[in-house]
């Protein structure tokens, strides 16, 4: 049954940005990294491979760059209804973010499909392709959510 | 769920004794109701979202919940339990719905992201996705009915709406 418990406070409204869960600084960085993400399947999806040996080497760049996106995500874990100023903002942020990390879990499972296959993985192939757009999309939307509130995590490098 | 607009015993007119412009709850109050109002804005069009939110609303509520017991109804203070009796029943009553409500959403969310990363048929999807989606209702139809609570007592304890000058049904 539920209890009385101590009272959390409030952060104000009128926190200074770096007083965030997630710094700006943090936010830009995670805007960076999922953006390039994004360009990178984009650029795979549109020219998709057809030989093993041909995924293989177009996936490279794409297993670089996961475990960033990754701890990038973690990072935005820290965006929570209940600890940020703008509350409806983190509901939609949260749900993003979670469109993205399910995405990516698809993707990650397709290209290793992809890679290790001794012949053309067509089922793979096809798959790599449909999840990777929805990642795209999924990843788009959460970088213009971040900037739409934090323009200023735009900058930076 | 109704909503208590009537304390048990006839209150006096006025601000109530023993609070004091220091101890007035009333901005926290406010800010925390404000914070579940908003919670609920863009659910209210994607019940979805709740899926990602749900440790958060439960997180709000709970935060209510001891803001209000702490420090609304108090003997002597804004909202005397003993006086405001009915509210105090009603708002406890639909603070342990939103609670055990929220347990039971937790753990068919749960057990909804473990089944989900395995290979299920199309049939057990279905069923999973059919108890998640009834949960899911069932809690945000319980966190509404808490907030119309919560924003009952923020008009009484605030002054807002104006205690009946009858005495009602006591207890």
């Amino acid at each position: 049954m539920p209890g009385a418990h101590n009272v959390v406070p409030l952060r104000p409204r009128s926190s200074p940005p770096d007083a965030l869960p997630v710094p700006v600084g943090c936010l830009g960085a995670a805007v960076r990294e999922l953006d390039g993400l994004r360009r990178c399947i984009e650029q795979i999806v549109h020219c998709p491979s057809w030989s093993v040996a041909e995924w293989r080497a177009a996936c490279g760049p794409l297993m670089l760059r996961l475990p960033g996106a990754r701890d990038s995500l973690a990072d935005l874990n820290a965006i929570r209804a209940d600890r940020w100023p703008d509350t409806e903002w983190a509901v939609l942020v949260r749900a993003q973010r979670a469109e993205v990390e399910r995405r990516l879990l698809g993707v990650s499972l397709a290209m290793n499909a992809l890679v290790t296959a001794e012949a053309g993985n067509v089922d793979a192939a096809v798959s790599f392709c449909s999840d990777g757009a929805k990642l795209a999309e999924a990843t788009r939307g959460l970088c213009m959510l971040i900037l739409s509130e934090y323009p200023a995590a735009a900058g930076g490098g | 769920m109704s909503s208590a607009d009537e304390p048990t015993e006839s209150p006096q007119p006025g601000p109530p004794q023993g609070s004091s412009q220091e101890d007035d709850p009333a901005p926290s109050l406010g800010d925390l109701q404000k914070k579940l109002v908003d919670l609920l804005r863009p659910i209210a069009k994607n019940a979805r979202l709740m899926d990602d939110s749900a440790a958060a609303a439960h997180q709000i509520a709970e935060d209510i919940y001891s803001f209000v017991s702490e420090k609304v109804f108090i003997a002597d203070g804004k909202l005397d339990p003993a006086r405001y009796e009915r509210l105090w029943r009603l708002f406890e009553m639909v603070w342990e719905e939103e609670y055990d409500t929220y347990d039971v959403y937790e753990g068919v969310l749960e057990r909804h992201k473990k089944r989900r990363e395995r290979d299920l048929t199309v049939a057990e999807t279905s069923a999973d996705l059919e108890v998640l989606v009834g949960w899911r209702r069932k809690y945000i139809r319980k966190l509404r009915e808490f907030k119309d609570q919560v924003v009952t007592v923020e008009g009484y304890q605030s002054g807002r709406v104006e205690p009946p000058q009858q005495a009602s049904d006591p207890g």
